[in-house]
């Protein structure tokens, strides 16, 4: 299991298209991915998930990611996530 | 006779067919429990799935992506575990599958209507769309009925159109749609438009429900009319009606491919006005070459607060995709005037129109223009993106519009954002003070848009919004002529294009003048994009070889009567 922290810098944070993105990338990998805010956890295969967690900008959310492919999967969404900072 | 909004204009007649409602399947019939049930639905989930790509197929390259991005949306809903899972969990404690469905889609309906987001509240319609979808399904009898009266004509009712809905509809046999909901900028308008139905929406629910199966309809998308059990008189005279507007559209059809170039040879641009991005369709379907005004002050009514840049951004640069190869010409907020945001306060004033509006009130406010154009510049990559300024009265508010403007672009440079290399910048030429100094403002621009609503209000000082002197009000007064020359001859000099988009833009009459006097683009409402076409192309400058006529005279009636014999 790997798990990395980022803090989210886009304006609206994980809404919106983000959100569908994300969702779009994590259903490649076989591995479970998790986004936590707050103590609350979000599946990251959910859009619906995303969007009602609430990570707007500026919150600091870690991604867990658990799975034969979790090496990959943690590498793709890590960068995807950074990406979608600017 | 009942009154409703059209939302696509033409005529219809023909039988009333209503839409199969899933709400109607008898639950009787699924019985299914437990492991039963979960196979059932588990194989809805993969049907719909199916057909929502096999749409996504069909549809692609006729349909705008924005309506092509909703089905997207769906399949991920579809297969989100969020929805999926809540679905099965009720199925393993006894619930039916149709209440199983209904009772999810309502709790996920609950939980994205208290969260204050236009993003997020599409998605919860998304929810709805394929709840509707896997009842549908489920129900397999009443959409065999639907297939059945596919054959023949019909005038399609419905309380409500989903996007898929009216994507199924054979527009071969469909005269035309009549809902209670869905306004003129809903999917169905647009939709229904770009399939050339008319429809008419905001019938009272009463009235719709009445109507049975069968039963004989008109529907006057032209007047926003739908008459019932008309007589055979009325059936007569529409049907006449229909003949003659399918011969004059037939004639008009016939330049929607075509370019805009006059018998001598000129090419003219024919743009489109548009407020919102789904207007942005009407581009490529009517064969225009671009858009010359994108009102942008549609996004800051209508909510409770200031829009986003990232909510900017991404219309903008959908819009953009849309245009594709296309100019796309974006005025910047507009808003003051006759223009008023609940969220903002604006002290009152005794002339709103001379007050602080457009420019005025972007340059007074730098951080809400700030965020507008960091969202243009953001999106300037995805198309061919033009800058205009709304009512510029001098050459000092340009500069200071031009300056924040280079602040901004060097700030996202900074920030390591990429922005297309080139981005003209134009202003609005409304203010008769703009108009007279054309020859000093053509020197800083990259082109010139003639806004013809206002420069005719501010030249001739008339509100065309009172009744008792708007009769005063009129692009053919001669000294709005005048000016109009003016700005034509000092942008051309200066080798810039000039433009106009103002009603004036799409009048029949006007545009063989407009076309005389050197205009190089016309930007209008798209519903006289194809008449427009039909004017320039059969336009012959001989016969206006002393159009200038119509400068020296002195009334508005005069010219008219000029331009009248003329054509």
């Amino acid at each position: 299991m790997l798990s990395k922290q980022l803090v989210l810098q886009s304006r609206g944070g994980l809404h919106a298209r983000p959100a569908t993105f994300l969702v779009q990338m994590a259903n490649k990998y076989q591995s479970k991915i998790k986004v936590v805010l707050d103590g609350k956890e979000a599946d990251g295969k959910s859009v619906i998930g995303l969007l009602t967690l609430g990570a707007g900008q500026g919150k600091e959310i870690t991604l867990v990611v658990d799975g034969t492919d979790e090496q990959e999967a943690m590498a793709d969404m890590f960068a995807f996530l950074q990406q979608a900072e600017e | 006779m009942v009154k409703g909004i059209s939302i696509s204009e033409g005529i219809g007649i023909g039988p009333a067919h209503w839409l199969a409602q899933p709400i109607e399947v008898d639950d009787a019939q699924h019985r299914e429990q437990g492991e039963a049930a979960l196979v059932l639905v588990r194989s809805l989930f993969r049907e719909v799935e199916k057909d929502i790509e096999q749409q996504i197929e069909s549809k692609r390259g006729t349909v705008a992506n924005d309506i092509l991005g909703v089905f997207e949306a769906h399949r991920l809903m579809l297969k989100d575990p969020m929805f999926a899972d809540k679905i099965e969990e009720k199925i393993k404690v006894g619930v039916t599958i149709q209440q199983a469905i209904s009772e999810t889609e309502n709790e996920l309906m609950m939980l994205f209507s208290i969260l204050d987001d236009h993003y997020l509240r599409e998605r919860a319609n998304d929810i709805k769309d394929i709840s509707k979808r896997l009842l549908t399904k489920l129900s397999k009898g009443s959409s065999a009925k639907v297939q059945a009266r596919m054959d023949t004509d019909y005038v399609l009712l419905a309380r409500e159109l989903t996007p898929s809905d009216v994507l199924e509809i054979d527009v071969q046999h469909v005269k035309g749609i009549l809902t209670v909901t869905g306004g003129p900028t809903a999917h169905v308008a647009i939709v229904a438009r770009s399939l050339g139905v008319p429809a008419i929406s905001g019938i009272e629910e009463t009235f719709l429900r009445a109507i049975q199966e069968g039963e004989l309809l008109i529907i006057d998308a032209l007047l926003g009319q739908v008459h019932l059990q008309p007589s055979p008189e009325l059936v007569q005279e529409y049907e006449r009606k229909v003949a003659s507007l399918a011969q004059k559209q037939a004639e008009l059809e016939s330049f929607r491919q075509e370019m805009a170039i006059t018998r001598n040879g000129k090419r003219v641009e024919v743009a489109i006005n548009i407020g919102n991005d789904t207007d942005a369709l009407e581009v490529k379907r009517l064969g225009t070459d671009g858009i010359g005004l994108f009102r942008t002050e549609l996004f800051y009514t209508n909510r409770e607060d200031w829009p986003t840049e990232e909510e900017q951004y991404q219309i903008y640069r959908s819009v953009l995709e849309e245009a594709g190869e296309n100019p796309v010409v974006v005025r910047t907020l507009d808003i003051g005037g006759d223009k008023e945001l609940s969220y903002l306060k604006i002290k009152p004033e005794q002339n709103p129109f001379l007050g602080l509006r457009a420019i005025r009130f972007c340059l007074s406010r730098p951080e809400i223009f700030r965020t507008q154009l960091r969202a243009l510049l953001r999106a300037s990559t995805f198309g061919q993106l033009k800058i205009m300024l709304p009512m510029i009265s001098g050459i000092e508010e340009l500069r200071q519009g031009k300056q924040l403007l280079a602040e901004v672009r060097e700030e996202l440079v900074r920030e390591g954002i990429e922005i297309a290399s080139k981005i003209e910048i134009g202003i609005m030429v409304e203010i008769p003070s703009a108009a007279i100094q054309a020859d000093l403002l053509a020197k800083e621009v990259d082109f010139f848009s003639i806004g013809t609503n206002d420069l005719v209000q501010y030249t001739l000082a008339v509100d065309r919004l009172n009744d008792q002197v708007s009769y005063l009000y009129d692009y053919f007064h001669p000294a709005v002529l005048r000016l109009i020359q003016l700005v034509v001859e000092a942008a051309h000099r200066e080798g810039k294009w000039v433009g106009m988009c103002g009603e004036m833009a799409g009048d029949p009459l006007a545009i063989p003048l407009l076309l005389a006097m050197g205009i190089d683009e016309l930007s209008m409402s798209s519903k006289r994009v194809l008449n427009a076409k039909r004017v320039i192309k059969t336009f012959d400058i001989e016969s206006l070889h002393d159009w200038q006529k119509v400068l020296e005279v002195g009334t508005p009636a005069q010219v008219r009567e000029i331009l009248a014999s003329l054509a």
